[in-house]
């Protein structure tokens, strides 16, 4: 379980974030959401220790961030980020080993190569595997970077998944492979926090929503608690409808000028 | 994975002994093969028949040997650096230069030559031969820690102002140079000329012990980050996720190719192109593995450099052209068509 308490983040005068506390169970997502420069991203780097908060303590399975070393958070925390540049031509295979570093130390072992192939295989990356990374689409580079996280992540339980917009810029059948792989990661018991554009995807997906404005949290809660008119309105400043749909739990969220 | 990676080193360790046999038999004065099986292996106690002048067994001791092994030791540290300095600086572009260890070591020799200055002439009086090469080290050795400083925000060092901070720092040492070539006499300008351009010529078995440390060093140590490197491929935020000391990697990687390059212009002067080009060519043929490609760059900077020393010791003999002209005139083409085929792939 990661538990962020009271975090507080501020650069010279400016507060990014301010008293900002949730939890993340094992086997749960949690979406964040909110406006550009609402301090998602910040908040994501402070949970994966990129920043030190100016106030405040993460702790994750009850074990204070600080007083794990690099090499156990590696083991226990995977993370996607939003920005993923490659500046030498490995091949997805290489990249997705790269994943594994934490588990060995010299050349992978017979496991790590187990489980190479199978989160290159859930991804559906395996048929390139021999492919230079930057020859591939923006989609297919994202799955790669995914099955490298998983990689990292895949035989330590109570571990968890980090991921800072996953579906930017992919179409939506990619958007919706990413956040499957993402569920069935969870439903494993791997605990999830992932910032999120589209709020529809976030209700489908996530168990827990966190709505940021301005580095508040204005909601906290389940996709059918958090979700209405007046939080989107006040995250987002903009007027929305909800549609209810069938077979989902949670209504659609649809921009108010589509009905007149 | 293993085979992987250890052919691609036996066919280079291959080559670079091939070169440096064919470099201790060729020269001023030749030596056949069977002659100089027969010096070494008289050398070593191995065999008592004696099938070489003399003359030969001379030249080959006491002159060729010391050199064809400096070509080995500085292409080595010139070829690991470059390798190290890509791969922490995240760009196929950098080179040891970047960072000022060649600028900083040029302005010092050069103020060795120039400036007859009361501590300089006492400095050499008292180091004798190592006086230059020393200057030379100590000249690095503060650009590079210059341009790190200038670098660290907030306690960490940042890729893109340590590049900025290289190159202005590079251009002031540059400019200062400059000056003082401006100021020199005509004998003064010859030996910075030659300096400049580089030259295995000063070799000597003593000169090999003291650069052996600068080398053995870094060659031993920089392998063990290749991981690291790897992983800095990524994104340095991204390598830190997956459990690699960014900033530990980054002091130590800086460190060693200080100590290699700076120890390398110190004895032979400035190499060009070497530490840039050697990583590409084997990037272009066994991929972007740091694991392969940190030795290797080594091993074949070790082999080229062997090579062009002996190009430039033959080409216009009895008098020898300066090392550095053979690297650039042989690098440059060979860099261009590597701009351009990786062009082309991108293109496909």
């Amino acid at each position: 379980m990661i538990n962020v308490k009271n975090i507080s983040y501020q650069i010279s005068k400016k507060q990014l974030l301010q008293n900002i506390s949730f939890s993340v169970k094992s086997g749960e997502i949690v979406a964040i959401i909110g406006a550009n420069g609402a301090g998602k991203s910040t908040l994501l780097k402070i949970l994966c220790q990129e920043i030190n908060p100016t106030a405040g303590q993460i702790f994750i399975n009850n074990k204070i961030t600080n007083n794990y070393n690099l090499g156990e958070l590696a083991k226990l925390r995977a993370v996607l980020a939003q920005h993923n540049t490659l500046s030498m031509q490995f091949t997805v295979k290489e990249l997705v080993t790269m994943g594994r570093y934490p588990h060995f130390k010299h050349r992978p072992q017979p496991n790590d190569v187990a489980i190479i192939n199978q989160t290159m295989q859930e991804t559906g990356v395996f048929e390139f595997a021999y492919r230079d990374y930057n020859t591939l689409s923006g989609g297919e580079q994202q799955r790669v970077q995914l099955a490298r996280v998983l990689a990292q992540i895949y035989d330590s339980p109570n571990a968890f998944l980090l991921l800072d917009e996953p579906t930017n810029g992919l179409d939506l059948l990619y958007q919706q492979q990413i956040l499957n792989t993402a569920r069935k990661m969870a439903n494993k018991g791997f605990g999830v926090v992932c910032i999120l554009h589209d709020i529809n995807l976030a209700s489908a997906y996530a168990d827990k929503i966190l709505i940021l404005k301005n580095g508040q949290n204005i909601a906290l809660g389940s996709p059918s608690e958090v979700i209405n008119c007046y939080n989107i309105h006040k995250a987002f400043n903009i007027n929305v409808q909800l549609m209810p749909c069938e077979g989902f739990n949670c209504p659609l969220v649809v921009p108010s000028f589509l009905s007149a | 994975m293993q085979n992987n990676l250890k052919k691609p080193l036996l066919i280079l360790l291959s080559i670079l002994g091939l070169v440096i046999t064919i470099s201790c038999c060729l020269g001023s004065v030749n030596i056949g093969f069977s002659s100089f099986l027969s010096i070494v292996s008289n050398q070593i106690g191995f065999s008592t028949s004696i099938n070489f002048t003399p003359q030969q067994q001379a030249v080959l001791v006491a002159l060729r040997l010391p050199r064809v092994c400096l070509g080995v030791f500085i292409g080595a540290g010139l070829g690991i650096s470059g390798a190290a300095m890509q791969g922490l600086f995240r760009n196929p572009l950098a080179e040891p230069g970047l960072i000022g260890i060649q600028s900083g070591a040029a302005l010092f020799a050069v103020m060795m030559i120039v400036l007859q200055v009361k501590v300089f002439t006492q400095l050499t009086s008292l180091l004798g031969y190592y006086a230059l090469a020393i200057a030379a080290f100590t000249g690095a050795c503060i650009t590079t820690f210059l341009v790190y400083r200038l670098a660290i925000q907030n306690g960490k060092t940042v890729i893109t102002t340590l590049l900025l901070s290289g190159i202005a720092i590079n251009a002031l040492a540059g400019s200062f140079t400059g000056l003082l070539t401006y100021m020199a006499t005509d004998e003064q300008l010859r030996s910075i000329t030659f300096w400049s351009l580089g030259s295995l010529g000063g070799a000597s078995w003593q000169t090999l012990g003291c650069l052996f440390p600068f080398i053995a060093i870094p060659v031993f140590v920089l392998p063990f980050f290749a991981k690291a490197l790897n992983a800095i491929a990524l994104g340095e935020a991204q390598a830190s996720h997956l459990g690699i000391n960014v900033g530990f990697t980054k002091k130590i990687i800086i460190v060693l190719a200080t100590m290699a390059v700076g120890a390398s212009v110190a004895v032979a002067g400035i190499i060009g192109f070497i530490g840039l080009i050697i990583p590409h060519i084997l990037r272009m043929a066994c991929g972007a593995d740091n694991k392969i490609i940190i030795p290797a760059s080594a091993i074949l900077g070790a082999a080229v450099l062997t090579l062009a020393d002996l190009v430039s010791r033959t080409i216009v003999a009895p008098t020898e052209l300066p090392i550095g002209i053979i690297t650039a005139l042989i690098g440059t083409p060979v860099f261009i068509y590597i701009i351009n085929s990786q062009r082309k792939k991108n293109y496909q």
